[in-house]
C-alpha cells in the first residue's frame, strides 16, 4: 500500500492538499485538506453590512463578482429589500458572463492539459489537424494556422520557459489523443486566452472598473441607466454587450462544445470513473422574475442517489457545518447563522508528511445538508434541472448523450462533470444573448430604476436582522449568511462551493465529494498520478476561494511525494 | 500595439502584508502625475488569467507584490532582467503561480515586453486588514522605489 500526496493541485491558484492511498493500482481512500485558514468571517465582524460585499469580493482570487453578489443578496434578504427588475437583469448578465468566462478558462487552461499532451502536439501534422478541425466544427482553422501554432508551442517548449505547460506529465500513457487532436486543442487553448479578454469587457461595462467590479450596492446596482446617459448603461454600451454575447455564443458553440465532445469521445472509460457521492444540491439561480416569483433559470433542488426521476426541495435551514475533523474548536455541527470560526491547529508540524493519520486534518469545515454530504457545481445544476424537466437542459443533455452513444448514468462521472459544465456554458451563452436583448428593451423603456434605497439608512433597520444570500457560482453553490445587530455585522459565515466539494470527513466519518470521487481511480504510475488530477480538476477546485493562497514553503508546481 | 507601462499591484488586502501590492498601486495612483505619461496603474488583487485583458497594450510591466526573499520584513527588492519572471515562478511571491502563469500566458499570446518586479518582504500574512509595523515603515520607501523603477523602465537610460 502506498500513499501519494499531491500538494498543491491547482494549476493557477490555490493551496490544497490531497492524499490518496493506492493499493493494487487503484485509489482505496482519499483525504482532502485545505491547508490555509480563511478568516473573512473575523474581518467582517462589527463592520457596516453595506460594505461587506467590498471585502467579500476580495475573499477569492478568481470569483470576485460571485462573492459580491452573494453578500448584497444576504444583506437585502436580512433587511427585506427587493431589488428592481433592472438590477436583477444586470446582475444576471454579470453572473452569466462570469460563469461562461470561468467555464471556458477552466476547460482550456485549468483542465485540458490533464487530457491533452502539449509535447505530442509539437509532432502533429498541421494538414491533418486542419482536417480534424473541419470534421468537428465549422470554426475556422487553416493548415497555416495550425502550422504556426505548432511552431509557436515548439519554440515555447524548447525555450524551457514552460510556464503553464510546466508540471505536465507529458508522455504519460494515460494521454491517448493523437498528435493532431492535441494540436487542435492546444490551438484552441491559445484562442481561448484571446477570447477571454473579449468577454471580460462586459464586466468593465457593467462593473464600472476592471478588474474589480464597483457597481454592486445593497438594494440594486450603482449604475446610471438611460438611453443617452454619458456612462453606465446606455444604448451604445448595451449594444456592445450584445456583440460580446454574440461572440461568446459563437465561440462556445464553435469551439468549446465540439472540443469537449472530442475529449469525451476519446476517453470513454472516464464516463465510468470518478462517480462520487451521487447526491447533488443546487440553490438555483439566474432569476427571470422578481420578488416572490423569482423563476430561476436553473432551479434549486436536490437529486439523491443519482435518481433523475425525483427532485427534492432545498432549504438553507437544513445546512450545517461540521468541524469534528477540522482545525476548529468544538465538535458540534452548526447552522451558519450560529457558525463559529475559532481556529485551533492540531496537525503535525511542517513540513507535513501525512495528514491522513490525523483525526483533524483540514482548515475546511465539512458542510452537510440534513447531515448528508452532497456535490455542488455544474453537474448538480444540470442533474437538478434535468430531473425538473427543464425545457432547455433536457434536450441539450439528451442530444449530447445520444451523440456520444452513452446513457444518462454516464453523467455521474468525471467526464460527466466536464460535459455538464459544457452544456451549461452553451445554454448560458444562448440565454445571455436573450438577457442582453431584454436589458436593451429595458434601457429604452420607462422604468429606469436600478436600486431601491428606501432601506439604505440604518435607522430604517430593525435592531436585529438575519439573512442569507446564495449564488450559483461557476464552481457550485455559494451561500453567505449574515446576522446584523444594531446596524453592524454580528456574525457572517460563508459556505463556498469548494468547502462543499473539498470537505473533509464529518463527525460521522462520511467522506466529502472529492474524497468519495477519488476512491476507485486507477493510478498507473505512482509518481505521475495524472488520473487523480483528472477527477479532482473535473470539480474545478478553487482553493483561493476556500482558503487563501500562501505558503512560502510550497513548490512552484505539483509535487508528488511517494510516502 | 501601444508601448505604455503597466504597473500592477497583486495580493490579498484581507491578508495583512499580503495586501501591500494593491496598497502600493493605490498610493502610486493617488499621485499619478509623478509617473511617466501613459502609465496605467491597476489593482490586480488575486485575480489570475482574468488580468490578461489589462495587459493588452502594455509594452512593459512592473509587478508590485509581497515577495519572500528571506530578508527582514519591510525589505524592498527590485528584480529586473530576464531572470525576474523566473523568480516569480519560484516560491518567492505569495502569488507566484498566478503571476507567473499570467505572464507566461501573455507571452504565449504575443506580449514581448520587459518585466520588473518590486517586492516587499512581508512580516505578517495572517487574516486581517492593515500592514505590520516594519512594512508600514518601509511603505514610503517602496513607493519611491516603484516610481524610480517606473521611470527607469520608461526610459532605458535615465539620468543618474
Amino acid at each position: 500500500m502506498t500513499r501519494i500526496a499531491i500538494d498543491p493541485v491547482t494549476r493557477i491558484e490555490g493551496h490544497l492538499r490531497i492524499e490518496v492511498e493506492v493499493e493494487g493500482g487503484t485509489v482505496r481512500d482519499a483525504w482532502s485538506s485545505g491547508t490555509m485558514f480563511r478568516g473573512l468571517e473575523l474581518i467582517l465582524r462589527e463592520r457596516d453590512p453595506r460594505d461587506a460585499w467590498v471585502f467579500a469580493q476580495r475573499a477569492c482570487g478568481v470569483c470576485t463578482t460571485v462573492h459580491a453578489l452573494a453578500s448584497v443578496r444576504a444583506v437585502e434578504n436580512a433587511l427585506g429589500i427587493t431589488v428592481p427588475p433592472n438590477a436583477r437583469r444586470v446582475r444576471n448578465i454579470m453572473a452569466a458572463v462570469q460563469m461562461v468566462h470561468d467555464h471556458v478558462v477552466h476547460f482550456y487552461h485549468l483542465h485540458a492539459l490533464d487530457w491533452v499532451d502539449v509535447v505530442s502536439a509539437t509532432t502533429a501534422d498541421p494538414a491533418r489537424a486542419a482536417a480534424l478541425a473541419r470534421s468537428t466544427s465549422d470554426w475556422p482553422g487553416t493548415v497555416e494556422q495550425f502550422s504556426s501554432v505548432r511552431d509557436r508551442i515548439k519554440r515555447f517548449v524548447d525555450s524551457g520557459q514552460l510556464g503553464p505547460f510546466a508540471n505536465g506529465y507529458w508522455g504519460h500513457p494515460a494521454y491517448i489523443l493523437p498528435p493532431e487532436a492535441n494540436l487542435l486543442l492546444v490551438a484552441h487553448y491559445l484562442e481561448a486566452l484571446d477570447w477571454q479578454r473579449d468577454v471580460v469587457r462586459a464586466h468593465a461595462i457593467l462593473g464600472g472598473k476592471n478588474p474589480h467590479p464597483q457597481t454592486y450596492v445593497v438594494g440594486g446596482m450603482a449604475l446610471r441607466m438611460a438611453p443617452n446617459a454619458p456612462t453606465g448603461l446606455n444604448t451604445a454600451t448595451v449594444a456592445q454587450l450584445g456583440e460580446i454575447a454574440q461572440r461568446a455564443r459563437a465561440f462556445v458553440g464553435g469551439v468549446l462544445l465540439p472540443d469537449v465532445e472530442l475529449v469525451a469521445r476519446s476517453y470513454p472509460e472516464w464516463a465510468q470513473l470518478g462517480r462520487g457521492l451521487g447526491n447533488y444540491l443546487t440553490y438555483g439561480d439566474f432569476p427571470e422574475g422578481d420578488g416572490d416569483d423569482p423563476r430561476p433559470y436553473f432551479p434549486g433542488g436536490r437529486v439523491l442517489n443519482r435518481d433523475l426521476s425525483r427532485v427534492l426541495p432545498v432549504d438553507q435551514a437544513h445546512v450545517s457545518e461540521h468541524v469534528a475533523r477540522s482545525w476548529y474548536e468544538g465538535e458540534a455541527a452548526r447552522h451558519p447563522f450560529d457558525g463559529e470560526t475559532r481556529p485551533r491547529y492540531e496537525g503535525p508540524p511542517p513540513p507535513v508528511e501525512s495528514l491522513a493519520a490525523s483525526n483533524r486534518y483540514s482548515w475546511l469545515k465539512a458542510p452537510r445538508y440534513d447531515d448528508g454530504a452532497v456535490e455542488v457545481g455544474p453537474l448538480a445544476r444540470i442533474a437538478v434541472s434535468y430531473a425538473s424537466g427543464h425545457g432547455d437542459v433536457v434536450p441539450a443533455v439528451d442530444a449530447l448523450l445520444g451523440r456520444l452513444g452513452v446513457g444518462r448514468d454516464a453523467l455521474f462521472s468525471t467526464m460527466g462533470r466536464i460535459a455538464a459544465r459544457a452544456v451549461e456554458t452553451g445554454l448560458l451563452t444562448d440565454r445571455l444573448v436573450a438577457w442582453v436583448a431584454d436589458l436593451a428593451a429595458a434601457v429604452a423603456g420607462d422604468d429606469l430604476r436600478v436600486a431601491d434605497s428606501t432601506r439604505w439608512e440604518p435607522q430604517t433597520w430593525p435592531a436585529e436582522a438575519k439573512g442569507w444570500g446564495s449564488v450559483e457560482a461557476p464552481r457550485g453553490s455559494l451561500g453567505h449568511w449574515i446576522v446584523i445587530r444594531d446596524g453592524r455585522i454580528a456574525n457572517y459565515q460563508l459556505v463556498v462551493p469548494t468547502t462543499w466539494n473539498g470537505s473533509p470527513r464529518d463527525g460521522a466519518g462520511r467522506r466529502g465529494a472529492w474524497e468519495e470521487a477519488l476512491v476507485g481511480t486507477p493510478v498507473a504510475d505512482l509518481r505521475r498520478p495524472v488520473e487523480v488530477l483528472r477527477t479532482l480538476h473535473s470539480f474545478d477546485p478553487c482553493m483561493a476561494c476556500a482558503v487563501h493562497v500562501h505558503d512560502p514553503s510550497a513548490g512552484a508546481g505539483v509535487e508528488v511525494d511517494v510516502i | 500595439m501601444a508601448e505604455g507601462l503597466l504597473i500592477i499591484g497583486v495580493g490579498n488586502v484581507l491578508m495583512g502584508d499580503d495586501g501591500v501590492g494593491p496598497r502600493l498601486a493605490a498610493a502610486l495612483q493617488r499621485n499619478a502625475s509623478l509617473l511617466p505619461v501613459g502609465t496605467r496603474v491597476i489593482d490586480g488583487g488575486t485575480l489570475g488569467l482574468s488580468l490578461l485583458a489589462v495587459l493588452d497594450g502594455a509594452g512593459k510591466v512592473l509587478v508590485l507584490d509581497a515577495l519572500d526573499t528571506g530578508s527582514p520584513p519591510g525589505t524592498v527588492t527590485l528584480l529586473t532582467g530576464p531572470a525576474c519572471e523566473g523568480a516569480l515562478g519560484r516560491p518567492l511571491s505569495a502569488h507566484q503561480l498566478a503571476v507567473a502563469d499570467l505572464l507566461a500566458a501573455a507571452r504565449l499570446t504575443g506580449f514581448d515586453g520587459g518585466v520588473a518586479v518590486l517586492g516587499i518582504q512581508p512580516g505578517d500574512v495572517t487574516p486581517g486588514i492593515g500592514l505590520s509595523p516594519p512594512v508600514t515603515v518601509a511603505f514610503p520607501i517602496a513607493v519611491a522605489a516603484a516610481r524610480r523603477a517606473a521611470w527607469s523602465l520608461f526610459d532605458p537610460a535615465p539620468a543618474s
